[in-house]
Order: C-alpha cells, then structure tokens, then sequence
C-alpha cells in the first residue's frame, strides 16, 4: 500500500523533488503546497533551491538542428484550441429539467489560457458544468454531472473568448468489493476534472481504431482466453458499454474491440492502456503504451474497432483494464484524471 | 549579481507571457533555452534525432499547458523548463523499454554529452561535475542514478543492492553535501 504524499515530511520531499527523485505524485504535491504557499514547504523549497539550479545549470548546451525552430513556430501557430458549445445551468434543477438554449455559448478553449487563473483547472470546471458539455455539432459529451457550488460561477476575464465558469462535481458511482484500490481509481475518475476539454475538436462520426483483424482472431482462438465488458468512463461515460477486452495471459497479448471511440489529436493527447495486476501495487498499474484513433483506423469484419493491446510488465493476475487520455507520448504514472474505459475483470 | 537576477526576472516573464499566448516571448524563451533542453534530453535519450522530436514535443507542452503552471516559488524560470525536459527525456525512455540502468553501472558522474554533438559546458558546470566526482560513493551512485539516469528509488535499491530507505538516506545525504559545496562556493564556482 503505497503512502499518501500527505503524509511525508516537507523536508524529506524537498530533498527528493530537488534532484527529481520524488515521484510524480510526490513532486505534484509538493509543487501544488508550495504554490500554494504552504510555509513549511515553502522553506524546504528555498532550501535545496540552490542544489536545483546548481544540478540543472550543470548540463551542457547543445545547439538544435536549423530546421527545428521553423517547426516549433510553425507548430505554435496552428495550435488554435478546441471550439465547443458550452450549456451553463444555474442549478442543479435546471441541469435535470434541460437548460435554457439561450444559454448555450460557442466558445474556444485554449489549454491553460483564456480563463481568469489561466490554469487547467477552471478549463476542468467549465468542461464538467457541463454535465451538459456538447461540441459544436451537438454532440453530448458529459451528461450527468451534479453543481455543487453555484456562487463559484465567474467570468473569465482574460483572452477574448472568455466563457462563464462553474465549480461542479460529477456525481461519483462507488463501487465495492475486493477491488477497492481500483474502485477508488474509478471514483476519482467519476468525479473528474475533464483536463482533457482543450483537446476536444468538433466530433464528426466516429473513427474506427488501428489494428488486426487477423491478430485478434487469432487472440480471440486462443484457449482460456478471457472475455471482459468494456464500460465508457469519464467524458465518454454516456456510450455505455461499448466493448469488450479480450486477454489471452498465456500470451500475454489481448485486444480491444470497441462499437465506437472518439478520435484524438495526437499532437496534443493520446489514450493509454493499464494493466491492473492482482501482484501489484494498484495505485500503479502497468502501462501498455499509447495509441491514437484516427482516420487510419482498422476495423474488424462486423465493422467494429480494434486496438491490439501489449503491457510493458508481464501480467500475472488480471484484475482489471483501464484507457485513459493522456498528454501526447503518455505518462508513467497517471493522475487518473482522464479515464474513459474500464474493463473488471473481478466481475 | 545584478545581472543574473535581472536575466532570471526577464525569463520569468517571458515565460508568464507565452502562457498568456505571446507567440514572440515563446520563441525568445526557445532561443534562451532549447539549447540547454536539448543536452539535458540528448544526457538521457542519446540520440540526436530522438532528442529533437521530444524537444519540439517539450515546447509544444510548455506552449499549450506548462508555462501556465509555472510558479516563480518552484524555481527559476529556466530549471523549471529544464526538469520538464528531462522529465519527459526520462517518460520517453521507459516508454521506448530502453533501460539507462546499465550504463550506469560505475555511476561514477552525471552522463555527458557525445563530444561530436559540440557540447557547450560552462565553467560552472565543470566545477559541478568535478565536485560531484569527489562525493563518497555510497551517495553520488544514488544521485547520479536518480538524476542523471532518472531510476527510480525501487530501481536504485536493485541497482546497488540496498533497500529503498536506505538509498533514500543516502539520496538525502547527497543533496545536504551538494547543498554545502554549493554554499560554501557562495555565487562562485558551483552555482548555476
């Protein structure tokens, strides 16, 4: 059972976040206390500063290729931010009774700009208001969720395309059993900060997903090979149970088949697939790498899509499944905010 | 003195504005630091075209979300760019399944740069290293296995066969040394 970062010493993470031994939840909520002005470790902080910069000062220079400046501005001036229709409700009634369309604003979101904190975070609350967050084509992305605290409704104040915020929670569906680590992982998600609003682009029909036919039939042949539903979580929790996981642990090899999945920019974000072993730590699932749903996408011969799937650890024990959206390359260890699929295999 | 200051005030900001989407503050903020990002990421990937794509993709993630982040209480402006660099170097690396761990077998100072790549090493940081080399070995392993590997502590105590509080002692032993050598050098030869 791993330790909440709550409950280490300030001076203790200081030492390890200076020379980028902490983990990353270490180091986010060692950053997130200190930004938040947490005097104890705000005083480790100053401590090992000089340690960081003298570490970090000490790499060498390298000069990058001519042809790689022209690409990063290039790139920064495509970047435009994603263009959703944004439903503001003023209660909770109102979010249950269908909001008043005069209400509805098209708005674009840039990532970490264009709202009053410029953070992440008030993107987060705009895009979960939403329990009636739609894109500009009407398609519902997250129908659902509960307001919890009407007066933190403001007005963003910074960029031009400023949008109304409200500070809401999606309602959490626990779950119990054995599974409790994982259970808490699905919560966390339930309740979630949808990080991934700036990513959203306008959704046409739905894209079928890279990957074999062939191989999954030959997974789907293999003998013990186990077959488990595939429940949409977070933004996409409105499709429902859109699939299914096939595992093969003899080969170590599985594949998922899903009805439909929302295409991603893989510029900006990717999905990710987790393994969560009964042999380890839940808290840390095991990766099985990033994959993209886009244009190029197979399907099988009922028309449905395909993502073959490969852990970077052996797996023992299955327990359960899980695709998240992460930053584009994936992460290493995930803040489970952007959960989009979860398979169970304890039944 | 002066000088130093008023250059980490001006990153600072350049970093404050390209969060607020100046397209010419990032750039500039590119020209100051892609060079120091790229040899911190080529340190860990090793290969030069490798080291560019995760630049560019560290730029487009400082662009659309990290500069917006960035809190002057965390560091300056340029180690704070400089540990996403490395983060990320580090991401790629376990995603690509190429252990670091091997090379770092003597663990006996920071991974450098190819010498055909022409890197650039500042006076100050050959000080650095050269005081890094002087550490007990019981620490700097640790440290240079953490920070210029990027192992995890559960990766360390397999690599040198002690258990993970013990290297987490002896990782804490060596940034209260590096801290006392980068005191006593006082603005002088240690610090960055």
């Amino acid at each position: 059972m791993s330790r909440s970062p709550l409950q280490f010493d300030p001076a203790e993470i200081a030492d390890l976040y200076a020379i980028g031994a902490a983990t990353q939840e270490e180091a986010e909520h060692f950053e997130r206390m200190v930004a938040s002005g947490d005097p104890a470790c705000r005083k480790e902080m100053e401590r090992v500063r000089p340690v960081m910069e003298a570490l970090f000062g000490a790499g060498a220079s390298v000069r990058p290729s001519e042809g790689l400046r022209e690409r990063v501005a290039q790139a920064i001036s495509s970047v435009g931010g994603a263009e959703v229709t944004l439903n503001f409700a003023s209660s909770a009634d109102e979010l249950e009774r269908g909001i008043d369309a005069s209400r509805m604003r098209l708005v674009r979101l840039h990532p970490g700009r264009g709202l009053d904190s410029t953070s992440l975070a008030d993107v987060s609350a705009a895009a979960v208001v939403a329990g009636s967050l739609v894109t500009s084509t009407g398609e519902k992305i997250l129908p659902g969720a509960r307001v919890l605290s009407v007066e933190a409704m403001r007005s963003a104040s910074a960029g031009s395309d400023g949008c109304t915020v409200l500070a809401v929670r999606a309602a959490a569906s626990r779950r119990g059993g054995a599974l409790g680590a994982i259970s808490g992982w699905v919560t966390a998600a339930a309740a979630f900060v949808l990080a991934a609003v700036g990513w959203l682009r306008p959704v046409g029909p739905l894209e079928p997903v890279i990957g074999s036919a062939a191989d999954a039939r030959l997974i789907a042949q293999l003998p013990q090979t186990k077959v488990i539903p595939v429940q949409a979580q977070g933004s996409m929790a409105p499709l429902g149970a859109i699939g299914e996981f096939v595992w093969s642990n003899e080969k170590q090899r599985g594949y998922l088949r899903l009805k439909q999945f929302e295409k991603n920019n893989p510029a900006l974000a990717q999905y990710q697939a987790w393994f969560f072993d009964g042999s380890r730590d839940h808290q840390y699932p095991v990766s099985a790498g990033v994959f993209d749903v886009s244009q190029a996408s197979a399907r099988d011969d009922n028309g449905d899509l395909l993502v073959l799937i490969q852990p970077d650890l052996p797996i023992r024990d299955l327990d359960a499944f899980a695709v998240t959206l992460e930053k584009s390359g994936g992460v290493v260890v995930t803040d489970k905010k952007g959960l989009v699929l979860f398979a169970n295999a304890g039944g | 003195m002066r000088e130093v200051e008023k250059s980490v005030g001006e990153e600072a900001s350049l970093l404050q504005r390209a969060a607020g989407g100046d397209r010419a503050a990032f750039m500039e903020l590119y020209d100051r630091f892609s060079g120091r990002m790229l040899g911190i990421i080529l340190t860990v990937v090793r290969d030069r075209a490798t080291a560019e794509d995760v630049l560019q993709d560290v730029m487009l993630e400082l662009w659309n979300r990290s500069a917006a982040r960035f809190d002057p209480s965390l560091g300056s402006a340029s180690s704070w760019v400089l540990r996403i660099a490395r983060a990320r170097a580090i991401d790629h690396l376990r995603r690509s399944g190429r252990a670091s761990a091997h090379e770092a077998r003597r663990a006996e100072g920071l991974p450098r740069v190819e010498a055909r790549e022409q890197p650039n090493y500042t006076d100050h940081s050959e000080s650095f290293h050269a005081a890094l080399r002087e550490m007990p070995e019981d620490e700097r392993v640790p440290l240079v296995l953490a920070y210029g590997y990027g192992l995890s502590r559960e990766e360390i105590s397999s690599h040198v066969g002690a258990p993970v509080g013990t290297i987490k002692t002896r990782l804490r032993r060596a940034v209260a040394r590096l801290r006392g050598l980068v005191v006593e050098s006082g603005e002088g030869a240690l610090s960055a």
